[in-house]
């Protein structure tokens, strides 16, 4: 893939300046300008985009994606030279996909960092604090045995929403102790939800009366983002934004947060409303995102740890770089799971844990990066 | 600006930890806090840098009941540097002392010009200027307390709180750092475990026990044999160095 050979190259840069610079001074933390890298990842998105949108059982010319994403968006004096089934496929079929990818990868990154500064532990990802495992119930309870069906279309996403909202506020009240929330309470509060509600989970996609059923509700489980409308967009892509906004505008109390509670009090942080607004934010995040396209797994634990490796830790520079990694490794990610058992859709959960994890492990092995384990 | 700690007492887990603490830092004074593991010591500090609250009495900035005020507003004049504690994740020297502007900066306001040189004068006072874009991790004990108190001064505070800042550090750096912060001129509060090291640099000094305030006053008057008998439990020796003329402390046995 592009990104990870561009990311070598950078390394290959950095160790370089790292020797020449070790005779006089301490190993630099990675100090690269974060205007070209932004550019560069905007470019690199926008290619990604429109592979995708490209690639498939009928493939499309570039040229011809980028026309009829034009003449959707700018009216229609132009001139038609594709087929209408080329332009159904490429505005109704693939680009809300596509889209979808972009939204739901930055989203899952963006909230990867910012659980991992709230409970300052770098193991944690967006799921810790058992959002999927209660969206998962929701959408099972659907799945396989058809509650909310009044709902239509919506039935899924509005009954795991509901349960990963109502798992959060358990957790929340669970990990305070007068009126205080411990951060470690808060993880393990959010660890035995998670294992209880998971075992519910289990118990009724066993229970389900037939095969089918098992089978749908695992491939929610593990994520996908086949079958995303139009319609679908406006809410995630909505929530993405505000929250990377929000937790943007935030940058130097997340930098603060990771020097720890009694730092950030004497740096004039309000801890508790801070960590209180920190879990709304990425609860509201996560369970929008886990209630359209099921709980994908890795890009909310890897995508913040490949950019605090090669931008250092400031959450002002972390955060929209994340955002576009997380955006692209997404998408590929999602062309490996329509391509590689094609015609057959592959859950992507199980590209980003195939793919991702023997690259993480590679990074574990060779870099100098801490992984927010101290030195 | 003068901190007062008037009438202190706190309750933690049923056990009174502290006692109608009174305490007093004049403009400029450098106040030791001494007394044995367990006193109270670190406790009353995090009342005074508002970590924690008390259940009667208050501490005063200038005469603002601090737990009166946002937390933003006590943290742009007053800075804490504790003992070395472990960091994480990543971050260069500069990102950690750009840290202390935080407090003088409103929401989605960037950093400006005067930020980034007070970033840098901080840097140089405590001659970490050189490390500026060094990781922080890779640093040593020394270093890393050097960086905490540029952090400190980045926060143009003007009361310090120091938390027996050169616990793990050896006699060289522990020096460094108190001759630094003696140097800076600020209020300074500092629960200090080196008797030696509380009687060279500090105005006055508090003695800590069980809880209370049992003893304060100017080092040469305060430190006496009987005291760091009853206190400290050790036998001493007190004598006036003929080349420092500071009060210097030979322990000889435990008592």
């Amino acid at each position: 893939m592009l990104f990870f050979r561009s990311f070598g190259t950078y390394s290959r840069e950095m160790i370089l300046i790292e020797i020449k610079q070790a005779s006089h001074m301490k190993a630099a933390v990675k100090n690269i300008p974060m205007l070209p890298i932004i550019v560069a990842l905007i470019l690199l998105l926008g290619a990604s985009m429109t592979f995708a949108v490209m690639t498939g059982p009928v493939s499309i010319h570039p040229a011809a994606v980028w026309k009829i994403v034009f003449y959707h968006t700018f009216g229609s004096n132009m001139q038609v030279d594709w087929s209408s089934a080329e332009g159904n496929i490429v505005w109704n079929l693939r680009l809300p996909r596509v889209i979808m990818g972009t939204i739901v990868g930055a989203g899952l990154a963006i909230t990867g960092t910012a659980i991992q500064a709230l409970v300052r532990n770098s193991l944690a990802d967006p799921y810790i604090l058992g959002v999927s495992s209660g969206a998962s119930v929701g959408a099972t309870l659907v799945i396989v045995f058809g509650v909310f069906s009044f709902l239509g279309h919506y039935a899924i996403m509005i009954s795991a929403f509901t349960g990963s909202i109502l798992s959060i506020i358990l957790v929340f009240f669970l990990s305070q102790v007068s009126g205080k929330i411990s951060t470690i309470r808060l993880l393990l509060a959010g660890i035995a939800v998670s294992m209880i509600l998971s075992a519910i989970t289990s118990f009724i996609v066993i229970s389900s009366p037939q095969e089918e059923g098992v089978r749908n509700a695992l491939f929610w489980m593990m994520g996908s983002l086949s079958g995303t409308r139009w319609e679908y967009l406006p809410i995630p892509a909505a929530a993405v934004m505000v929250g990377l906004l929000l937790l943007w505008s935030q940058y130097r109390a997340l930098n603060i947060l990771l020097m720890g509670e009694e730092a950030a009090v004497t740096m004039g942080i309000p801890i508790e409303a801070y960590r209180k607004f920190l879990i709304l934010v990425t609860a509201l995040i996560t369970g929008v995102l886990v209630s359209f396209c099921g709980a994908i797994g890795f890009i909310g634990l890897m995508v913040p740890h490949i950019v605090r490796l090669l931008m250092g830790s400031d959450h002002k520079r972390v955060l929209p770089v994340s955002a576009l990694t997380g955006a692209i490794i997404m998408i590929w990610a999602d062309i490996c799971a329509r391509e590689i058992i094609s015609p057959e859709e592959m859950p992507i959960g199980i590209v980003t844990a195939l793919c991702g994890g023997p690259f993480f492990l590679w990074l574990l092995r060779r870099s100098s990066y801490s992984f927010g384990g101290g030195r | 600006m003068t901190v007062s700690v008037e009438n202190l007492s706190s309750v933690i887990d049923g056990r009174e930890i502290l006692k109608d603490i009174q305490l007093t830092a004049r403009q400029g004074e450098f106040i030791g806090l001494i007394g044995p593991n367990g006193s109270g010591k670190s406790t009353l500090l995090k009342h005074i840098y508002r970590l924690l609250k008390p259940d009667t009495g208050t501490v005063y900035l200038s005469n603002q009941d601090i737990f009166a005020l946002p937390s933003r507003q006590v943290a742009q004049s007053l800075a804490v540097v504790s003992q070395e504690s472990p960091l994480l994740f990543d971050f260069t020297v500069e990102e950690i002392v750009a840290m202390g502007r935080s407090p003088h900066k409103r929401l989605l306001e960037a950093d400006t010009k005067a930020d980034h040189a007070i970033v840098l004068q901080s840097l140089e006072q405590v001659q970490m200027q050189a490390y500026r874009q060094a990781n922080y991790a890779s640093l040593s004990g020394g270093e890393k307390q050097r960086v905490m108190i540029a952090r400190a001064l980045a926060q143009n505070a003007s009361v310090l709180v120091l938390d027996e800042p050169t616990n793990h550090l050896d006699i060289h750096h522990q020096l460094q750092i108190m001759d630094l912060v003696k140097r800076l001129g600020l209020t300074i509060i500092a629960a200090l475990h080196d008797l030696n090291i509380a009687a060279a640099y500090c105005d006055r000094i508090y003695v800590i026990d069980e809880g209370r305030i049992v003893r304060s006053g100017q080092p040469v008057e305060l430190l006496t044999t009987a005291l760091l008998r009853e206190i400290f439990r050790v036998e001493t020796d007190i004598r006036i160095h003929p080349i420092t003329q500071n009060l210097t402390i030979t322990y000889l046995s435990p008592s």
